[in-house]
This record gives C-alpha cells, sequence and structure tokens, in this order.
C-alpha cells in the first residue's frame, strides 16, 4: 500500500490525540511496537546510539580539515569532489554522497544552513546542533548572516564576503575554516584537535591555538 | 507548500541559543533511540526523503514550532507507518501489536547489520536515455520562479520572483516537490546564487550572498 502525504492531514490530529503525552514515552511505545511487529531489533537501535556517539561525529570533519592543511594534493581534491575525498580517509555514512567543501579565505566567509527543515552531512560532521535545526538560525542565516554570527559572538569585517549555501536539494555542504598562524609544522592529529565542530558549519570563523 | 516550514527570511523568531563542542551527540536517552530507530528499521517502499519531510510540513503550525525536532521526526514517521498499512493509530499510541505483521518484508537488521552498513554511501543517480540537456550554463542569469505549490517544493519563498546566476551544475536529478507524491520526474540541477541585496531591503549595499540547489522547473530565464 503506497503512502500518500495528503492522508497525513489527517493522520497527524488522529496520532496528536491518542500518542503518550511525553516525547520519551511516545517513542518508547514505537520502538516496542516496531519490534513486536518484526521491523526492529533493540539491538540495532544500540548499534546505532554507539555509532554516532563514538564514531560518526564532528571529529571526522576535523580529520579531513586537518589532512587538507598537511597536504595540498588533498585539499584539491576535497575541494573538486568531497564525496570521494573523505572516502579516501574511511569516512562515510548518511548524505554525505553529494558533499560540496567550501573554503573559507581572507575574502570569504561560508555559512551552511538548511532553511527548509535541517539537511545536514550527518556522514561527516555528526548530529546537528540543536540551533541548526531552529527557527532562530533557519530564518536568519539567508536574511541577516552578520547578525546571526554576532550571536555565535563571531565578527566578520566589512572587508571579508559571506557567502551562505541553503541546503535545498541533496547536495551538502561542509565549510573548509582557514589554518590558524601559528600552527606552521603542527602534525595532523595536532591540526585535527584544532577545528570546531562550528567551524565546520560557518558560525566560528577564526580557529583557536592553545597559548597563542 | 506555502506552510511555517518555509521560514528562510522571516523575522519574529527567539534569538539563537549557541552551542559548541560541549554539546552531547544526544540531548536525552529518547532522541539516541528515536534517531537511530529511522537506521535502523525495515523502510517501506514509500519511505522517501521528499515524502517525509513533506510529511513533517503537515504538522500543524503551532506544533511544528514548539515540540523538539526529533519529536516531529517521530510524529511523522509515525504517520508514514500508519499511512502504508504497517500500524494503525491505536497500535502506535499504545505502543502494543494488535497482532498483525506486515507480509513479505525482510528480516529486520541485527546489530551485525550495523556494523557492515554504517558507512554505506548512497548511491548518486547517474545519466539515463531521455534526460533533458540543461537549458542553462554556468554565468547564466536566471529569475526564480514565482510560484506557490500546495504540495512539496524545495523552492523557498524567500527567492521567488528574485534573480539570480547560475553558478553551478549537477545533472539530471530526481525532483523532490515530485518525488514527494510520487511522480517520476527528473531535471537539471543548479546552484544558483542570489545577493541579498536583492532580496532583502534592509541589506542595501551589502556584498553578502546565498547560494541555492535549485531544479529546473524553479527557474525562468533572466535578464
Amino acid at each position: 500500500m503506497s503512502y500518500d502525504p495528503k492522508d497525513a492531514t489527517h493522520i497527524h490530529p488522529h496520532l496528536h490525540s491518542l500518542v503518550p503525552s511525553e516525547p520519551a514515552l511516545r517513542v518508547k511505545a514505537l520502538e516496542s511496537l516496531l519490534v513486536e511487529k518484526g521491523l526492529l531489533t533493540s539491538e540495532a537501535v544500540d548499534a546505532w546510539v554507539e555509532v554516532y556517539q563514538d564514531e560518526i561525529g564532528p571529529k571526522n570533519g576535523a580529520r579531513v580539515v586537518a589532512r587538507a592543511r598537511i597536504d595540498p594534493d588533498y585539499k584539491q581534491r576535497l575541494l573538486a569532489d568531497g564525496a570521494a575525498a573523505i572516502a579516501e580517509l574511511g569516512f562515510g555514512g548518511p548524505n554525505v554522497e553529494q558533499l560540496k567543501v567550501v573554503e573559507n579565505t581572507d575574502d570569504v566567509h561560508n555559512m551552511v544552513v538548511c532553511t527548509l527543515c535541517s539537511c545536514y552531512p550527518f556522514g561527516i560532521l555528526g548530529i546537528q546542533p540543536a540551533w541548526y535545526k531552529l527557527e532562530g538560525y533557519r530564518s536568519r542565516s539567508v536574511r541577516d548572516p552578520r547578525g546571526v554570527l554576532a550571536e555565535f559572538a563571531v565578527t566578520i569585517p566589512d572587508s571579508v564576503r559571506i557567502d551562505v549555501w541553503d541546503s535545498t536539494a541533496d547536495l551538502r555542504y561542509m565549510v573548509l575554516p582557514q589554518r590558524p598562524a601559528g600552527t606552521e609544522g603542527m602534525d595532523e592529529d595536532t591540526l585535527v584537535e584544532l577545528v570546531t565542530r562550528n567551524s565546520m558549519i560557518g558560525t566560528n570563523r577564526d580557529l583557536k591555538v592553545p597559548g597563542r | 507548500m506555502d506552510g511555517i516550514h518555509d521560514m528562510g527570511g522571516k523575522l519574529g523568531f527567539r534569538p539563537i541559543q549557541p552551542t559548541g563542542d560541549e554539546e552531547p551527540t544526544f540531548h536525552s536517552e529518547w532522541e539516541g533511540r528515536m534517531w537511530s530507530m529511522t537506521r535502523a528499521w525495515t523502510r517501506h517502499p514509500s519511505f522517501k526523503g521528499p515524502k517525509f519531510r513533506h510529511t513533517r510540513e503537515l504538522e500543524y503550525a503551532d506544533i511544528y514550532l514548539e515540540r523538539p525536532y526529533l519529536d516531529q521526526w517521530y510524529k511523522a514517521n509515525a504517520c508514514l507507518f500508519v499511512g502504508v498499512g504497517w500500524a494503525t493509530v491505536e497500535e502506535v499510541a499504545s505502543g502494543t501489536s494488535n497482532g498483525s505483521k506486515p507480509a513479505g518484508v525482510a528480516a529486520p537488521q541485527t546489530a551485525e547489520d550495523v556494523a557492515r552498513v554504517k558507512l554505506n554511501i548512497a548511491k548518486v543517480r547517474t545519466a539515463q536515455p531521455g534526460d533533458s540537456e540543461p537549458r542553462y550554463k554556468l554565468g547564466d542569469r536566471v529569475i526564480a520562479r514565482n510560484i506557490s505549490p500546495t504540495g512539496h517544493t524545495r523552492l523557498p519563498a524567500y527567492v521567488r520572483g528574485h534573480p539570480g546566476e547560475i553558478v553551478g551544475y549537477h545533472g539530471v536529478q530526481a525532483l523532490d516537490d515530485a518525488t514527494a507524491h510520487d511522480l517520476n520526474i527528473a531535471e537539471p540541477l543548479y546552484t544558483v546564487r542570489f545577493q541579498l541585496s536583492d532580496l532583502f531591503p534592509e541589506r542595501a549595499g551589502c556584498s553578502d550572498r546565498v547560494h541555492l540547489d535549485l531544479w529546473e522547473s524553479h527557474l525562468e530565464d533572466g535578464g
């Protein structure tokens, strides 16, 4: 039986009137039901929780950024085909098959958003921040990016242009933040630690170097 | 659809509450389980991304603004399970089966399966015979169509009627607006650049830009 989203207009309120009052209770009820129906195992759910807590997260994006610092040829491949380049480092997962990496420069600062819902390159950055999914960021990043960045305590000089990327189709975006001064000679593992999650979304620009 | 979800450029929402690297992956146990269920459960062929997104868009606007994000995923996915006949509303609400099981479905994913598939990357649509040639090339001026479909669309309201420039081409891809409604249509997909100064009056003189990925039927020829 195929599903027509038009049916949602009556299923939504019907569910709303009957489901348990707390999200935790409703989610638990759904899990129990789907296990009973043979559509789910709780061990698989447990396994995915661990995957997203331990393996698939922003540390993967940070590794990609650090590799691009050390290896200029890798950086060019990353900018040309993000999906292939992250696969070279063994990364993958949802929504990175059309990954476009956009590079910050002295003249350009990049920011990524999904105004229509919350599309995000999960395979390389993990789960979205809470603010990324909410109305304030989704509505204002395309209208007042500098005002949004000010809420993140980031000031972009007038001489720097901001390029916002609204993820309206299946392409997903990741920002390549600039390499901070004072990091010449650092090895890749050290460079990984400098990269913040927010710098790969675009709500952080200048990476901090400890001791400077 | 001109619903509450199409919020790019709208004003009046609460200030952002920034978080950084201190933020936990999941804010609560139920969120982690809800997210993970969507990775783990058996999918009906009808469970396509655009259909899921449109189902969430059809939540009442006040609920859309009020309920936690993953709770909305719960609700939209519950609609899908009911909509394809795999569960009734009463079963979803109670968490207890009435004894029926969906017929002809594969065995559910195990923890071993997770280890095997966790890094899988989706296939990108390849060119098909009959695909149309792209109308636009890089540098072309276009205008985002001023349309208001009542169904699903990935053309946000904030660019409709405004001029842009083609800065990327990504081949012919399935049109989300159509996929959400079981129509099998694929069109050339472009990245289109808009100047904020063209979109919002208070950005006059600003050099900042926004880029959207739009399909050919979202666009018309520009000057």
